[in-house]
């Protein structure tokens, strides 16, 4: 039985965007902000109870007829590679609504767009018809504009130009590759589940200004830099950069911590499943980029002077590490990926508001000066920022030990460099991250000048809390988490033999013939 | 039942024990009943051996790999495990929660108790996890005890965030390399799980072992891995007590890896090549120790450098050697800071006792005890047909042995004690149960130490008879070196004075030889103008080494990140210039279009070009 959970985590943020927005009373609209976030929060939970571990289909599909005539779909599932996002999802946003609780001015407005990102990139998660997946994913471009244009810093303005632009040209790329794979098949469909049931994107070739291109090739190089836009990969990732310096600490960790996740979760689904082949043979190119951005984020965290621009980098280098592991082409590493998606995400949306609490009540915005002796005066806060450097540097015991090492193991299968460059990233990042520590929360206490003593508060305490545990317990049990990502994962990896591609295609409603490679579930009627 | 309630009572003392760390109000009740947990487990522990269970517990904690298997975590007892958790739990209890609570002291002997608890549960879980993870995980609970002593510490609030960030530097290396081996050995299909006679059976996996290997060695005070402990100053601001607590239980924890992996070592074909730079790192570390100025940076090098010969002896001869060699060395270290910490004005009646006391460190460490252990022999039996190794841990002894004399025979005076006056003698008979502990370990080579006649009857008394009854040893011969080098530091031990006298041009005295003996002016002045040398130089060196080795490679990580960020931040100005023009070109253009003139112009632009067309098409057309 369909219980239509996914459809109503999308658009109860949504709706609760609208209702907030029109409340008279400014701790209504509040109440009605954080209400509605957690209600997609409680689904989401209810939804990972119904989630079967060893499937590596799509389950609790939503599917309704949208555009007909174009047949365009409205059909949203969850499977192995969106399920801790959406965990990740429900987890963040409901604290990011939170930890704007005291905002003067324009709250509801702010509200009202993490709400609509809420809902647009659980959207983007689970939609499983391309034109949806652009709807939401597009839509998702736009509450950053708008929040980082009104409520950010000294130049704003520009951060926001330069994020809609991007984004808009990324969004751009991506559709021109939806466009070319829904008229690369007869009939032409925007379902990504019949389009892998036909074995994927076909062997046609365009012309394109007088030159002969394989589509197939043309598509997946217009997704990696539709998506690349979007995430902060390098070099493109300067808007990104602009937005960590103006954006406020909840909208950052909301492009960061969740957006960028998202971005990955799309790519390595998209790739696998649309353009196997390709992706086969461009494996080692994104591993490469991979490498470049572990190693320029891992090296670049030591000069920052600025904490935004750590965190920046810090995400920039979780980006990289999840790309070698895309590039590496395993299923380990594939689950290492998916799983590393989700703790680092905590760790950073744990980081980054940390560092933006402390930013906002003590004003440390710096890494050195004005700061130090912070765990005398803020001692709840040095153990938070603790274990959320044991994170990142991939301390057994941590949500990152387990990510980074799955994604190690299928890297050493491929080339053992990448062993070399983990390790050298990881040394990096822990150097980096212990000084900033010793800076900020060691040494003599600078409360002279100090508005505040920069501890927690006790709203920071409730929602700080929680995500810290379930970084902890990523760490310490992540079975039942790798369990529901594992199937999928390796169904991703795994290439049809002969046998397969001659065998036909199962229809929508009926069972699939028995194969040798997992393939997607037929979609049941809702 | 013993076996099915264990993991429950352990679990509970690992609970409590990391409650202690965070409560408040409650921290001295927590903190005696996570000890209380733990003494009970321990009792339950030897009985279930006793009874010939292992008290396994295990939960699935990981799917890896291709084809997947499970990743088991949980607990197995083990003799080695037992006995390491028992002799640091005694230690570090006694040291942190009876002394001070006799004492009176209280507050920052609360938190101390705390971090103590919390330390011996991480090596507990260490030497008693059945997987690789659980001892990773004990590795990097060990390692909150320091920060918890760092950042209590009293003296300057600088110097203290300098040596904990130090600190925890070195500890995240560590874990670095460890988790690198774990990715590396499960990526080459082993199971990752223990069993007593095949390790991880990974044998096949070299390069895992060796990363692991290397993770391990890095927690254990070598050289260069020392870190923070250069950094001491020659204050007594930070007790050496205090320090130990820092580094000890991430060293015990890291060679409870080190027992468990010995078995792949020797069939991986591993262990002979890291024998060498194993017993370098030793004796540099045991130099280290010699020239450094302050009682706890000497006390940590001494330490580290006998964490190596027991790696290099676990190497050489085995598993249970190199166990019992290391917990013997580290009781003799806990030992050594006892001592360290007493006064030398004391009561009436002890005075004596802690100078013999004294000199009977000073004659465990030189070998004096362990001449005749047969941990050792084991060693030295191990490199008969291995002469550098052999050569090799006879050095790096014997600098081990000259950092102790330097150490321990010279009085401390001043602050660093570990208790006060009325807590001193207690220091000292504990020191003195530590340091029989140590020997009857270092003697027998068995974990159950001197209770066990059989092994002491079999490899002590026998061997040295066999030594001192039989024709010497020829000099050529490895065991011959040793035994040699051993004579030459015993002598230099008991007539070091005699040398002094000599090169004052005073008269000899046959008195010289009791007043070798007379503890009171026990000043070591020839092993003073011996190392002298040594402090010359090595001071000198290592000031340089300091000043380069040390600050080289941070400035250089600055500079180059500096240029990194610089290179990123031009290719990002870069790019949101190309990114302007691609806009503003655009909008431009549209910009002029709105302008009445541009609109003119376009209007005859496109007529043109329409008549043009036509013109052309009629006679195309035609």
């Amino acid at each position: 039985m369909n219980t239509h959970l996914l459809t109503g985590m999308i658009f109860l943020p949504l709706l609760g965007a609208i209702l907030q927005a029109t409340s008279p009373s400014a701790r209504t609209s509040r109440w009605m902000a954080l209400g509605a976030s957690a209600a997609s929060a409680l689904l989401g939970g209810l939804l990972l109870g119904q989630v079967s571990p060893g499937e590596a289909g799509p389950q609790l599909v939503d599917r309704l007829p949208w555009i007909g005539s174009y047949a365009i779909h409205y059909e949203l599932a969850v499977d192995g590679t969106s399920v801790l996002l959406l965990l990740l999802i429900s987890a963040v946003f409901p604290v990011l609504v939170a930890s704007e609780w005291e905002r003067s001015s324009g709250a509801r407005g702010l509200h009202a767009l993490l709400l609509i990102l809420q809902g647009s990139l659980i959207g983007a998660a689970c939609a499983q018809d391309l034109f949806l997946l652009f709807f939401f994913w597009s839509l998702s471009s736009l509450p950053i504009f708008f929040l980082v244009g009104v409520w950010g810093a000294e130049h704003k303005e520009q951060a926001a130009f330069r994020s809609l632009v991007t984004n808009t040209l990324g969004n751009t790329l991506l559709f021109a590759a939806f466009v070319l794979i829904y008229y690369s098949r007869e009939p032409h469909t925007f379902l990504i589940r019949e389009i892998v049931s036909a074995g994927g994107m076909p062997e046609t070739t365009i012309s394109l200004a007088g030159l002969e291109v394989q589509a197939a090739n043309l598509a997946f190089v217009l997704v990696c830099a539709g998506l690349a836009l979007r995430a902060p990969v390098w070099p493109v990732h300067g808007w990104f950069y602009r937005v960590s310096e103006e954006a406020p600490a909840s909208v950052f960790v909301a492009v960061g911590a969740v957006t960028v996740p998202v971005a990955v979760m799309i790519f390595g689904r998209l790739a696998n499943q649309l353009f196997p082949a390709v992706m086969d043979a461009g494996a080692n190119w994104v591993a490469g980029a991979g490498l470049v951005n572990l190693l320029v984020g891992s090296v670049a965290i030591l000069s920052q002077r600025r904490i935004s621009g750590l965190v920046a980098y810090l995400c920039v280098a979780q980006l990289g590490l999840c790309l070698i592991g895309l590039g590496s082409q395993d299923a380990s590493a594939m689950v290492g990926v998916i799983f590393q998606q989700l703790g680092a995400g905590l760790a950073l949306a744990v980081l980054g508001l940390l560092m933006g609490g402390l930013a906002t009540r003590a004003g440390i915005f710096e890494v050195l000066g004005g700061a130090g002796g912070l765990s005398r005066t803020a001692p709840a806060a040095a153990v938070v920022m603790g274990l959320a450097i044991g994170a990142f540097v991939g301390a057994p015991g941590m949500s990152g030990f387990v990510g980074q090492s799955l994604i190690a193991m299928g890297g050493y299968a491929r080339a053992p460099a990448v062993l070399v460059a983990i390790g050298i990233s990881s040394l990096l990042i822990a150097y980096s991250l212990f000084g900033v520590f010793r800076r900020l929360f060691l040494g003599e206490p600078q409360t002279a000048d100090r508005p505040s003593s920069g501890e927690l508060t006790a709203r920071e305490r409730i929602y700080l809390i929680p995500l810290v545990a379930l970084i902890v317990i990523l760490g310490f049990y992540p079975k039942p988490f790798l369990d529901w990502v594992r199937p999928t994962a390796a169904s991703l990896v795994s290439r049809p033999s002969a046998q397969d591609a001659a065998s036909p295609a199962p229809e929508p409603g009926q069972e699939s013939p028995p194969s040798a490679s997992p393939s997607p579930a037929a979609a049941p009627e809702s | 039942m013993l076996s099915e309630l264990f993991p429950a009572v352990f679990f509970s003392f690992v609970a409590l024990a990391m409650a202690s760390a965070l409560s408040g109000r409650f921290r001295p009740l927590v903190t005696w009943t996570a000890w209380a947990c733990f003494m009970f487990s321990m009792v339950m522990s030897m009985l279930i051996l006793a009874e010939g269970g292992d008290g396994a517990w295990s939960m699935s904690f990981l799917s890896l790999g291709t084809p997947w298997r499970e990743l088991q975590a949980g607990l197995s007892l083990n003799a080695a495990g037992v006995a390491a958790a028992v002799l640091l739990g005694a230690v570090l209890g006694y040291v942190f929660l009876i002394e001070p609570a006799t004492s009176g002291r209280k507050g920052v002997a609360d938190s101390r108790a705390g971090a103590a608890a919390l330390g011996v549960a991480a090596v507990s879980i260490a030497w008693f996890a059945d997987g690789l993870w659980g001892i990773l995980l004990g590795q990097v609970l060990a390692a909150l005890p320091g920060w918890t002593i760092l950042r209590a510490s009293p003296g300057e609030a600088a110097q203290t965030a300098t040596l904990t960030t130090a600190f925890s530097r070195e500890r995240a290396l560590g874990w670095v390399f460890s988790a690198l081996g774990f990715s590396a050995l499960a990526a080459a299909g082993v199971g990752l799980g223990w069993n007593a006679s095949e390790g991880f059976s990974a044998g096949s996996a070299p390069m895992g072992l060796g990363l692991l290997f290397v993770g391990a060695i890095l927690q254990l005070r070598l050289f260069p891995a020392l870190g923070w402990a250069p950094r001491l100053s020659a204050s007594h601001d930070v007790q050496p007590s205090a320090l130990a607590l820092a580094s000890s239980p991430p060293a015990w924890a890291a060679f409870a890896l080190l027992y468990r992996m010995q078995p792949d070592l020797a069939s991986s074909g591993l262990a002979p090549f890291l024998v060498v730079p194993t017993l370098l790192v030793s004796a540099l570390t045991a130099w280290f120790s010699l020239s450094s100025t302050a009682p706890a940076a000497r006390v940590h090098g001494l330490a580290g450098a006998a964490a190596g010969i027991s790696v290099a002896l676990l190497l050489l001869s085995g598993g249970t050697e190199g166990a019992t060699a290391f917990l013997g060395f580290e009781l003799l270290g806990w030992a050594t800071v006892l001592i360290l910490g007493s006064k030398t004005v004391g009561e009436k009646g002890f005075e004596w006792f802690e100078k013999v006391h004294r000199g009977a460190l000073v004659l465990a460490w030189a070998g004096g005890a362990g001449f005749f252990s047969g941990t050792v022999l084991f060693g030295a039996l191990s490199t008969t047909e291995r002469p550098w190794e052999g050569a090799l841990l006879a050095l790096a002894w014997c600098m081990m042995a000259l950092a102790a004399i330097g150490l321990v025979a010279r009085p401390q005076t001043g602050g660093g004690a570990v208790g006060d006056a009325s807590g001193r003698s207690w220091n000292l008979i504990s020191s003195a149960v530590l340091a029989a502990l140590s020997s009857s370990l270092l003697w027998s080579g068995s974990f159950h130490g001197a209770f066990a006649p059989d092994s002491l009857q079999a490899i002590g008394p026998a061997v040295a008879l066999e030594i001192f009854s039989g024709p010497a040893p020829s000099g050529s011969t490895t065991l011959g070196l040793v035994h040699w080098a051993w004579t030459l530091v015993l002598l230099l031990v008991c007539v070091f004075r005699l040398p002094a006298r000599i090169a004052e041009s005073s008269a000899l005295r046959w008195g010289v030889a009791g007043e070798g003996f007379r503890l009171a002016e026990f000043s070591g002045r020839a092993v003073d103008r011996l190392c002298r040398a040594y402090f010359i130089v090595a001071g000198l060196a290592k000031k340089r080494l300091a000043t380069r080795a040390a600050a080289a490679p941070e400035a250089w990580l600055a500079t180059f990140s500096a240029r990194v960020s610089s290179l990123d931040h031009g290719v990002r100005e870069r790019l949101d210039h190309v990114l302007r023009i691609l806009v503003d070109a655009p909008a431009k253009a549209v910009q002029l279009m709105h302008s009445g003139a541009m609109q003119l112009y376009l209007l005859f632009a496109v007529g043109f070009s329409l008549a043009l067309l036509l013109h052309f098409w009629g006679r195309i057309q035609a």
